[in-house]
Formats: structure tokens, C-alpha cells, sequence
């Protein structure tokens, strides 16, 4: 029995990744509204007078239709939704970023259209070039996180239950939660409850704040990437270096 | 089939675009009809293994020192053409008059491939750019998102030095009609528009 057949027309799509396939086709890994990740092959689509040509660009809000059983589909229509977003270079270490952490972390054929809908805000933001960059990751971040199923506890005291105060020093540990550092708690890390509420409420103006979101952030989802080190962060620090 | 035949079909795949059926067919024809091309491929193959490594300044295939462009002391030593791969070089000595040298990174920074600037020989790069001698560099890299990641990153590097760099300009095709232009095409035309 095989898989049954699948049409899917018009999603609201972006590209990911893509690697050369075959002669001149393209194998591309998308991230779509309704579907999640696909793994899709565009025929041809390196021909000169293919149809795809100069569309199946990564960061590009697209619509597309495919069409096939089984794990790899086929690419039948692209087109450009709304209007193009040209990343500026500055921001677009910072958006294959995020395409490598919805690669790793979400799952194929699931669809999870908070996340979707986050991206292409994130993107879109990124297109400005004087954007907070720092601040657009880590909401993306959070919804991340939270849509996988690690929703982050930030409003109260994982042992106590008492809520969270700015001046006072937590631990977040593991799958738990914040606890105050006074608790003879060991493992984890810690963070001001200030930046905790920070992160609660979305605002990443402090810079003190913002620096410490990221430990915590690095923190919750190096469990959830495994040891392989995220690429993107690898080729950034190595190019900052220079 | 025998075990040799099968040997020699394998072999053959490792060619890009190159399935099964395809394979047999290569190797069936080499056996069958044209024995002495097969031996010369095989010959020139072993050669060519042995021989060609890379040109010390610009990175492209070549079996001497430098390739026969660097060497060539008529080129305009003070321009410097940036591109991703040898066919891109050749694409861009035989469709312009350009007459200066060649950088060749033998890829693109890919941030999901790991590819940065070690394997890019960035490093290289920078060591000729502060030999001194360079006026421009000219930054040939696809039009691709991977492709301006690495002329923005190259840019700076060279920006840095104090030397003039320059993006080669993207637009409509020769004998192109608007209309049936790509959207992203035609903005960048727009954008990059220039006085006449």
C-alpha cells in the first residue's frame, strides 16, 4: 500500500535550504503555513528558461503548489507573495539563523502556523537594516520554544510559587523553572528576575536584560539542538573574527 | 554482468547527473565501440589527477605554480575579479574584455553547510589584497542570497584596506522583454539604474 497522493495549491511557503539536485534541479527544504516543513524537488528549475528561476530565493514570502506521495514532492508552481523582501547583508546572518533552528528543530509535515507566522515577521523585520536584531531572535526564540512544547515559566517561582521580583536572583533549571538563587538549588543558570519579567513582556530595551535572555535562550535549546553545533552561529563568530 | 563491467558502471556514477542507466550505457559504449578514447579518458584522467592542483595566488585548477592567467605579465595585475568557481571565471573572461586578475573562492559562504571562510580561502585572499598593488576589487559573486552574503563579507574585508570595490550590476537580460522579467530582476534593474 503506498502513500496516497497528495495536491497541495497556493501555500503560503519559505525556503529554507536548498541543494543542487541531479543535472539542473533544485532540492529545496520549506517551511509552509499549513504543512510545516517539505521537502520539495523543483525540476529544472537551474534550466535557463525555467519558470522558477530568480523566485525560489530563501527568505522570499512565496505561495506554491506541489504535488507527489511520499517523503520528497514536486515542486509544480512558485510565485512571489506580496512584495519582495531583499535582506540587507548585515541582517542576513541573522535570518539564516533562524532558517537553521526551524530546520533542526521543526519537524517534517507538522504544521505550526504561530511559528510561520513569527518567521515572516521576523523576516520582515530583518529587512530593515537598522532593526534590533537581537531583539527580533529572541522573541522568535520564545514562540520557538514555547510552540515546541517548552513553554518557559517567567511569571513565577518554580519551588515557591511567588512571583517573580525584579531585584531578586533566580536559577532557571531544567524543565522546571526559575527558583530563587537563595534555594539550594545547583543546576541551571542564573538570571536577574528583572530580565525574566523582560522576557515575559517582550521588551528587550535593556541591553543588561537582553544579555542575559540570550544565556538563558542558549540555554533552553541546547538540549533541544543536541551537541551538533548550529552552523550559522560557527560561520558568524568566524567572520566577526576577521 | 561481470564483476569488472559492474566496477566500471559504479565507477561511473560518481559523475554528476549520472543514474544507473546511464552509467551502463557510458560503459557499454566505451567497451563496445570506442576503446582508444576510452583509454586516452582514462589516461588523461590519471594525468590530470596527478598533475592539477591549485594556482598559488588566485586558487584556480592549474598544473604549474600559477595558472596561465596570473603568470601573464600583459594583465592588469592592479584589477581583481572575485568569483565563485573556475566555470564562473571562464564565463567572465570569455564574455567581457576584463583583463585583470582572478580570485577564484571554489564556493560561496553557506551558513547551513558549514561553509565559511576557511574553505573559501579567505585568508589568502587578505594576505594579497595587503601585498598591496590592487586598486579594485570586483566582486563577481552569484546573485543568490549565499552569493551576496559573500560580497558583503568581501566587501568589507577589502573596504577595510582603503581599496575601491565594486558589485557587478544585475538587471534585465540582452534582448529581454519587461514583461516577462522576474519581479526581483526588475526591481534590482530599478534600483541599480544609472545616468545616460
Amino acid at each position: 500500500m503506498g502513500s496516497p497522493t497528495s495536491q497541495v495549491e497556493l501555500q503560503p511557503a519559505y525556503i529554507l535550504h536548498n541543494h543542487a539536485y541531479a543535472e539542473s534541479s533544485v532540492l529545496l527544504d520549506v517551511f509552509t503555513r499549513d504543512f510545516g516543513r517539505v521537502s520539495l524537488i523543483a525540476k529544472g528549475a537551474k534550466r535557463p528558461r525555467s519558470s522558477f528561476r530568480g523566485i525560489l530565493q530563501a527568505f522570499q514570502p512565496l505561495l506554491i503548489s506541489w504535488r507527489g506521495k511520499g517523503q520528497v514532492h514536486t515542486l509544480v508552481h512558485a510565485e512571489i507573495d506580496s512584495s519582495l523582501n531583499t535582506l540587507p547583508a548585515k541582517t542576513m546572518m541573522s535570518a539564516f539563523y533562524l532558517n537553521e533552528l526551524v530546520m533542526r528543530l521543526c519537524h517534517q509535515g507538522e504544521a505550526m502556523d504561530t511559528v510561520f507566522s513569527r518567521y515572516g515577521d521576523s523576516i520582515l523585520a530583518l529587512s530593515n537594516p537598522d532593526v534590533a536584531i537581537e531583539a527580533i531572535l529572541r522573541s522568535f526564540e520564545k514562540v520557538l520554544i514555547s510552540e515546541l512544547g517548552y513553554q518557559l515559566v517567567l511569571h513565577n517561582d518554580a519551588e515557591s510559587g511567588e512571583v517573580i521580583q525584579s531585584q531578586n536572583y533566580y536559577r532557571y533549571v531544567p524543565d522546571k523553572g526559575p527558583v530563587q538563587v537563595s534555594s539550594d538549588s545547583v543546576q541551571g543558570l542564573v538570571i536577574t528576575g528583572e530580565s525574566l519579567l523582560a522576557l515575559q513582556s517582550d521588551s528587550y530595551d535593556n541591553p543588561r536584560c537582553l544579555k542575559d535572555i540570550k544565556r538563558l535562550m542558549r540555554f533552553v535549546l541546547t538540549p533541544l539542538l543536541g551537541h551538533k553545533p548550529l552552523r550559522s552561529r560557527e560561520l558568524y563568530r568566524a567572520l566577526q573574527r576577521n | 554482468m561481470s564483476k569488472l563491467l559492474n566496477e566500471l558502471i559504479e565507477s561511473l556514477r560518481c559523475l554528476p547527473g549520472v543514474g544507473p542507466k546511464t552509467a551502463q550505457r557510458m560503459a557499454f559504449h566505451l567497451l563496445e565501440r570506442n576503446r582508444d578514447a576510452a583509454r586516452h579518458l582514462a589516461k588523461t584522467m590519471e594525468r590530470s589527477l596527478d598533475d592539477i592542483g591549485h594556482c598559488q595566488q588566485c586558487r584556480n585548477f592549474s598544473e604549474a605554480g600559477l595558472c596561465d592567467i596570473c603568470a601573464n605579465s600583459a594583465r592588469d595585475s592592479s584589477l581583481l575579479c572575485v568569483v565563485e568557481s573556475p566555470a564562473d571565471q571562464h564565463a567572465v573572461e570569455h564574455a567581457t574584455n576584463f583583463r585583470g586578475l582572478y580570485f577564484v573562492l571554489m564556493g560561496r559562504l553557506s551558513p547551513l553547510d558549514g561553509i565559511g571562510p576557511d574553505e573559501l580561502g579567505l585568508d589568502q585572499l587578505v594576505k594579497r589584497l595587503d601585498q598591496g598593488g590592487i586598486n579594485e576589487v570586483i566582486v563577481a559573486t552569484n546573485s543568490t542570497v549565499e552569493g551576496e552574503t559573500t560580497a558583503h563579507y568581501i566587501s568589507e574585508l577589502v573596504h577595510q584596506r582603503q581599496i575601491k570595490v565594486s558589485r557587478i550590476a544585475h538587471g534585465v537580460p540582452i534582448g529581454g522583454e519587461l514583461e516577462h522579467v522576474d519581479s526581483g530582476t526588475l526591481s534590482r534593474a530599478f534600483s541599480g539604474r544609472h545616468l545616460v
